[in-house]
């Protein structure tokens, strides 16, 4: 009991920081998906054998602390901390249904998810599976409806966790450092943008370019990867590094390309030249001037896909964006799990354990590393056409090493070789930094100007150094920081951990955990 | 026919490199025919070229110390201490801005404010670097080398955000002025300020009428770089300490048996390679002007690659991979492109890496992965 | 039990979105919203800043309503820059202009600074509506009209699928000030130049234009470069282009860069090489005309570097503009020197307007396609930078430049130029 008191009460204040940040009809979504999730934390612990009906009962208890806790939280949220930061508490007519339906949603989402734990395993997972299809599916009509507008910026985390899944490959699967993996997500955008817009006058469609990124992603895989992957590990981590800084500096720079044969053009000129001979061959110039990638202008507009019944897609619809994404998601996870559980998968996990053994059993090292760096690179590929198709523009700024260490962390925070786990550590990486940051700082500046700093001290110097210093984004990349050193130090195999990569980063520690992966 | 491949292979393969290289180069940068007539149309300036490069260098070789000690005792890539070099030249931009020093005119005021910074500058980065070891890389030293480097990098990124955030503390340094954090804040030339107030040019070859530029700045840096190098191996080849140090790198179970502390010896290579962070950021402020919260980065790669050109573990390889990259970015920018310098200082870091890991002095180390 | 609580409970969502549904209707349309999106980060935010605050004040004169009161008008400052950035992001306004598109209580979105991002949310804004756009910044000519060997060929309808124009800007753009900036140089008896720029839509675009002018007035152009904006040093380049005019240096370098690319440190590299302003000129175009790069480069540095941006010199201001600067004065406790700041006073000025024709009209300003028309219609308005009107295509009638000389740690008004 006391345990599920201690969930209820954690529940439902992480429930209620969001709903703290965003305040307005947050309160119900947030109620829904905390539901859900409690439903699952529960199911964990309890006696099957008790069925459906008895747990959805006992699971109410828990579920209605919860929402008491989370609805405390948004009213005070509402009365007390939005007029404090300068902002008008919502009107009744809108925080009477947004409480009463996110209240009632938890409890009913906990009690519904509690009670497929009671159902027999198949019908679980399938009930299980139904929820979740019906969650996603209606997420972003609820977005719409209730008007928070979070597509937007969840399609963007979306978009990272295609990229985490692919650098999952390389990283947790086949334990390759790269910290360049941002060039094929560059390569993937720029494939897109140069194939489907003004830029060269080519408008192929996207459904097609997509396939052409993602083949061009790891075409470029296989070629760096060739020369690198018989390094030993931090070599190759440095090498895809520098790789990773060329490629923006490359399409930056590419706006005046200009070939010439230099057989003809100087050497045999100048050969000519020493012998004093006036004859001179005409210059052949191959290319002449071209802007391949429009440099930090970026290329723009890119083609958007389009499909019968629903048009073009636009820009300020985001469900078909959404649903494509989700449908890329869905095809990326499909094939790694394929790949994984397939020869080649266990060849990567046999190459990252050890790959002396390895080779002993057969496997080709360097094949196998290749394959995985190249597979990897293309599902960037796949992220990096949707990129350039949603924001519509590219630039080469976007694809410097900051988004190839954000892309690790949501790998490492989530779960090396874990798919789930990337899945989660992409939301929470991206929905942190999209979303949480700029409200907690809308919410601090808020709070600052119209409460705390009045209140504080009456010098405006002081006044300025504080609201300057209290701004949640000027600390992102500590953040970022943070995860890598703390994740390294305390769990090394991240949220979700894959039972091998456990048992490798505590090899010292723990024999058992090896036996236990063995075993499973 | 199968020995005729053999012997022709080699050379069919060379000329097609160099053939694609004059064909693809110009793209980058690397047309011969112009630079070819740069230099003869003004040779003085490949002088001139050299000293910017050996100055830019010498900066570079600092930094590149201190990479090529941690990663010769641990064999970890300290991601962090191009930081470090950043935190190094705030420090002293501070220290001088408390000090009075940014605004005084006296020569005897500026030089002992350039001597505190230095100072206080080396032992802020010398504690941060200790620290860096101590909270981030000490636990994972036996863990696979993933996870140490995955943890520099996620340590680089948090001195970096404290760079950040105190380049925006305007109130506690007034020459940050009122653009915040990201913002480049400026670093007085006091160096041509002393010389000026002494009546001297700074520019040291004005008398000599070549036109060439040798200021105060490029012969401080270059010299004190030296300097440092010098002592550094005099310190790890003849000192008691040195030895330990040595001794750590060559085998840590071993030297541990030896009664060598190994924790103390990890901490005081770490000591010393921030020291040295922190001495090349006033170098850097003095001589380039600027304090940015992002240099750490830019200056953190290049170094490394210098460290990785010259043989990563070997002293005097890093100062000279620092002196030739140096020169390598001076004649990119001055006879090449300089939108494309940058690229080739890392297409030396792939290429070293792929084609000779070793380095130029550095000796062959068994894969240990 | 369970069968009870679900009727409860729908009974409850039932009436509860009963409830939603008609205070819905009723509260929202009382409210108009002005969204403003600009890069609150770097070097840029000195500007933005001053931008923002002309804007509130501007609003804050006008009561905070609009039509005697039967609207609210609330005014929000967005950045499109993100921190992984340092600058704006392509991202971030992409997202800026959905959200603008999907709120439909935005009537007039007051941005960009940077021409790359107008080119991004022109046409996301032009399928809301058409939800218009004023900007107090972008100078890149393709967003409006077409400019001989300036813009690409398809622009600027490439940014207008519907084919309806949505933005506007009170910016005169970069063709116009290539002209001022050469007649400038040629009556600083310039002879000789060296154009760098920082590669980017604006920066290239000016310096082309500068380029294209200067051209035509008989200055040499050397040469013009583009340059790394995140390097450290820029020493080697400098003393390549110190003996790029014959062995000697160029009478004036023009460098065509926001503030936030290295500019001050491409200053003190020039003036560590080639010596101070006087000897070698130092030009700039609108984004280098700020106090951010005097405080980047260093006082005794930046002396005597040029700059012009759209606009009139503060002491050339009329009425209105006087007034204006008193008024910042008052609000802010502390002027502005920023040119920008006028335009930013304008350009909320031109929204306010549109909103009142609109009502004078027995139109609705909640119509965004009304408040387009509107702000196109717009003639003669009284502002601070003086009487202006939009032409068809968007554009400023006025086509006056301040050109300032940094003087004593600032910039100087040096005065007005027509191109």
């Amino acid at each position: 009991m006391k345990a599920e008191i201690k969930l209820a009460l954690t529940m439902g204040l992480l429930g209620g920081v969001v709903v703290f940040l965003f305040g307005g009809w947050s309160v119900t979504v947030l109620g829904i998906l905390i539901g859900v999730f409690m439903g699952l934390s529960i199911g964990g612990r309890v006696n099957k054998k008790d069925g459906p009906r008895k747990l959805a009962l006992q699971s109410l208890s828990t579920a209605g602390i919860a929402a008491v806790v989370f609805i405390a939280v948004s009213l005070f949220q509402n009365y007390v901390v939005a007029p404090a930061g300068g902002q008008f508490p919502s009107e009744l007519y809108i925080v009477i249904p947004a409480n009463l339906i996110g209240g009632l949603g938890m409890i009913l989402f906990t009690a519904l998810t509690a009670a497929l734990h009671g159902l027999p395993d198949r019908q679980e997972r399938l009930g299980k599976l139904i929820l979740m299809v019906v969650l996603v599916i209606a997420f972003p009509f609820i977005d719409r409806i209730t008007g928070l507008h979070w597509s937007g910026q969840i399609i963007f985390a979306l978009i990272f966790v295609i990229l985490g899944l692919g650098l999952n490959i390389v990283v947790g699967f086949a334990g390759l450092l790269d910290f360049g993996y941002a060039a094929f997500f560059a390569i993937g955008a720029y494939t897109t943008g140069i194939l489907s817009s003004p830029q060269h006058h080519i408008f192929m469609n996207f459904w097609l370019v997509i396939w052409i990124a993602l083949a061009m992603a790891a075409l470029w895989g296989l070629i760096l990867g060739t020369p690198t992957l018989r390094l030993r590990g931090d070599y190759l981590a440095i090498v895809t590094l520098g790789c990773g800084e060329m490629m923006p500096i490359i399409f930056r720079n590419l706006t005046n390309v200009t070939i010439k044969e230099p057989l003809t053009c100087w050497i045999i000129p100048g050969i000519m030249r020493l012998f004093n001979s006036s004859a001179a061959t005409k210059c052949i110039t191959i290319i002449d001037n071209l802007d391949l990638t429009a440099g930090e202008k970026g290329i723009n507009p890119i083609g958007r896909p389009y499909l019968p019944f629903i048009g073009e897609f636009q820009s300020n619809n985001p469900i078909p964006w959404y649903f494509l994404i989700i449908l890329l998601i869905l095809l990326s996870v499909f094939l790694i799990r394929r790949l994984r559980d397939g020869r080649l998968g266990r060849a990567w996990m046999a190459c990252r354990e050890d790959q002396d053994a390895a080779v002993q059993m057969g496997i080709d090292p360097v094949h196998t590393k290749l394959t995985a760096f190249a597979l990897g690179a293309a599902f960037s590929g796949f992220a990096g056409a949707f990129y350039a198709a949603y924001i519509r523009g590219i630039f080469p700024s976007v694809f410097e090493f900051s988004t190839s260490i954000i892309v690790l962390c949501i790998v490492v925070l989530g779960g090396m070789g874990n798919i789930n786990g990337v899945i989660l550590g992409g939301i929470i990486i991206m929905g942190a930094d999209r979303l949480f940051l700029p409200a907690l700082k809308d919410l601090l500046k808020g709070l600052m100007d119209h409460t705390i700093l009045p209140a504080l001290t009456s010098n405006h110097t002081l006044q300025a150094v504080v609201a300057q210093n209290a701004n949640p984004i000027l600390y992102r990349y500590l953040l970022f920081g943070l995860t890598l050193v703390i994740m390294m130090a305390l769990r090394p195999e991240g949220i979700i951990p894959s039972a091998q990569i456990r048992a490798e980063l505590h090899a010292d520690e723990e024999t058992s955990a090896v036996e236990k992966a063995v075993k499973n | 026919m199968k020995s005729f491949f053999r012997r022709f292979m080699r050379p069919i393969i060379a000329i097609l490199v160099i053939y694609l290289v004059f064909l693809l180069g110009p793209i980058a940068g690397l047309d011969f025919p112009i630079i070819v007539g740069r230099i003869q149309e003004s040779p003085k300036m490949l002088v001139q070229f050299l000293i910017i490069g050996l100055a830019n260098g010498a900066i570079v070789a600092i930094i590149a110390l201190g990479y090529t000690m941690v990663y010769g005792i641990i064999e970890l890539i300290n991601f962090a201490h191009g930081d470090v070099y950043m935190i190094g030249v705030f420090t002293a931009l501070s220290t001088l801005s408390v000090t009075g020093a940014l605004t005084t005119n006296n020569p005897v005021h500026l030089v002992l404010g350039i001597v505190a910074a230095l100072v206080v500058a080396m032992i802020v980065c010398a504690s941060l670097n200790v620290g860096i070891e101590r909270l981030a890389y000490r636990r994972l030293r036996n863990a696979p080398r993933l996870a140490a480097l995955i943890s520099a990098i996620g340590m680089s990124f948090i001195v970096e955000n404290i760079g950040l955030i105190w380049a925006a503390q305007s109130w506690l340094v007034p020459s940050f002025g009122t653009t915040g954090g990201g913002a480049q804040k400026s670093f007085p030339d006091l160096l041509s300020k002393i010389m000026i107030s002494l009546n001297l040019d700074p520019n040291l070859l004005a008398s000599t009428g070549l036109g060439l530029r040798f200021t105060i700045k490029d012969l401080l840096v270059i010299v004190l770089a030296s300097i440092l190098m010098i002592g550094l191996r005099f310190f790890i080849q003849n000192t008691r300490l040195g030895k330990a140090m040595r001794a750590t790198a060559q085998n840590r179970d071993a030297a541990k048996m030896m009664g060598i502390n190994i924790d103390r010896v990890i901490s005081i290579t770490f000591l010393i390679g921030g020291g040295l962070a922190g001495a090349a950021g006033l170098m850097a402020g003095l001589y380039n002007n600027t304090a940015w919260w992002f240099m750490g980065f830019r200056a953190g790669i290049q170094a490394f690659t210098a460290a990785v050109l010259g043989g990563i573990g070997n002293i005097t390889g890093a100062m000279l991979g620092g002196f030739l990259i140096g020169l390598l970015a001076a004649f990119s920018d001055g006879y090449m492109d300089a939108r494309w310098t940058n690229l080739w200082v890392f297409a030396v870091l792939v290429l070293i890496l792929i084609f000779r890991p070793t380095g130029l002095l550095g000796e062959q180390v068994g894969e240990k992965a | 039990m369970s069968k009870r609580l679900f009727v409860t409970f729908s009974v409850l969502v039932i009436a509860s979105m009963l409830l939603a549904a008609c205070g819905g209707g009723g509260g929202a349309a009382k409210t108009l919203k002005i969204v403003s999106s600009l890069p609150m980060t770097g070097a840029n935010l000195v500007i933005s800043q001053a931008i923002v605050n002309a804007e509130i004040l501007r609003l804050e004169q006008a009561g905070g309503t609009a039509c005697d009161g039967k609207y609210t008008v609330i005014y929000e400052a967005w950045d499109d820059a993100s921190a992984a950035l340092g600058k704006w992001d392509p991202a971030v306004e992409t997202e800026n202009a959905n959200k603008a598109a999907a709120d439909p209580t935005i009537i007039a979105y007051l941005g960009t600074y940077n021409s790359g991002a107008a080119k991004l949310s022109i046409p996301i804004l032009n399928g809301a509506g058409p939800l218009v756009m004023i900007s107090p910044a972008n100078t890149y000519p393709g967003l409006t009209h077409a400019a001989a060997g300036l813009t690409d060929p398809d622009e600027p309808d490439k940014y207008y699928p519907s084919g309806e124009r949505n933005y506007a800007r009170v910016a005169a753009t970069d063709d116009y000030q290539g002209s001022v900036d050469a007649n400038l140089m040629v009556s600083l008896g310039i002879k000789t130049l060296y154009i760098v720029d920082d590669n980017e839509l604006y920066g290239k675009g000016v310096a082309d234009s500068v380029n294209q002018k200067a051209a035509a007035l008989g200055i040499n152009v050397i040469a013009q470069e583009g340059y790394d904006t995140k390097a450290a040093d820029y020493k080697a380049l400098m003393t390549k282009i110190s003996t790029s005019n014959a062995g000697g240096p160029p009478d004036a370098i023009f460098i065509g860069a926001v503030v936030d690319n290295n500019v001050a440190q491409v200053l003190k590299d020039k003036v560590a090489i080639m010596g101070d302003n006087e000897t070698v000129k130092f030009i700039g175009p609108d984004a280098i005309y700020t106090g951010a790069l005097i405080e980047g480069a260093g006082a005794d540095v930046a002396e005597g570097v040029y700059a012009s941006a759209p606009g009139l010199a503060f002491k050339d201001l009329g009425e209105v503009g006087k007034k204006f600067l008193a008024d910042y004065t008052a609000r802010f406790g502390g002027a502005t020197k920023e040119p920008y700041a006028v335009l930013g006073f304008d350009t909320m000025g031109a929204a306010l307007k549109a909103i009142e024709d609109v009502c004078a009209a027995g139109g609705d300003p909640t119509n965004r396609k009304a408040v387009r028309d509107a702000v196109f219609a717009i003639k003669d308005y009284d502002g601070a930078l003086g009487k202006w009107s939009f032409d068809a295509n968007g554009d400023i009638t006025l086509l006056w430049f301040v050109v300032g000389k940094v003087t004593g740690g600032q910039f100087v008004e040096f005065g007005s130029f027509l191109p």
